[in-house]
């Protein structure tokens, strides 16, 4: 999967979150979409793999 | 915001994936949260700037410089080459010890291929430069004699 078919998913949530009147949920999860907008094109296991690399 | 906060809502949701038999995003999921799991108690930004640092390249990976040219040498040679002058049979001995000599590889050829040719573009081979010092001996010599000729 895609980092971008992930944020489709969170933003799903979001909504989800939000239409259940958690707003502190669904801008957690607008907060992190955010972030993950920048590597869109990356798969999560590449994602993943940067993070790692970042923790060094 | 703080990273845990992130994660609570991440694991709730890989829950509801995995209740709903969406495999890969449970899978996916989980792999985010593992990778999250160590900046717990970081704020988001900083987990970000970390990424984005990582995700910068280092640069364009640095070329093995090719040593100089050794100027003695090149030197050495453009006073032989240049002492010949127009005169064939000169240069021909010039030109033999400049194309046998072991110690003129790319660089000094090059070096001396420019100076005497008076071209700035550098030459790829040892070979070319080689020629294009021939062929401006020749050129020089053809114009010469057409000096004489003339006059």
């Amino acid at each position: 999967m895609t980092i971008k078919a992930l944020r489709v998913m969170l933003n799903q949530a979001e909504e989800l979150y939000r239409s259940a009147g958690d707003e502190k949920a669904a801008a957690t999860l607008r907060e992190f979409g955010s972030i993950l907008a920048a590597y869109d094109a990356k798969t999560v296991d590449a994602f993943v793999k940067l993070a790692a690399k970042a923790d060094m | 915001m703080a990273i845990r906060e992130l994660l609570a809502i991440l694991e709730q949701l890989g829950r509801l994936y995995a209740a709903g038999g969406a495999k890969t995003a449970e899978k996916d999921l989980a792999k985010i949260v593992e990778c999250l799991t160590p900046h717990v108690s970081e704020p988001l930004e900083a987990f970000a700037a970390k990424l984005h640092s990582a995700s910068v390249p280092l640069g364009p990976a640095k070329r093995k410089e090719l040593p100089a040219a050794d100027e003695a040498i090149v030197d050495q040679c453009i006073n032989r080459l240049t002492e010949a002058g127009t005169d064939q049979n000169t240069f021909e001995q010039a030109f033999a010890l400049v194309s046998k000599d072991a110690r003129i590889r790319l660089k000094e050829a090059d070096a001396i291929a420019r100076k005497f040719t008076r071209q700035h573009t550098a030459f790829k081979t040892k070979k070319a430069a080689l020629l294009a010092i021939r062929h401006a001996f020749v050129e020089r010599a053809r114009f010469e004699n057409k000096l004489k000729v003339v006059s």
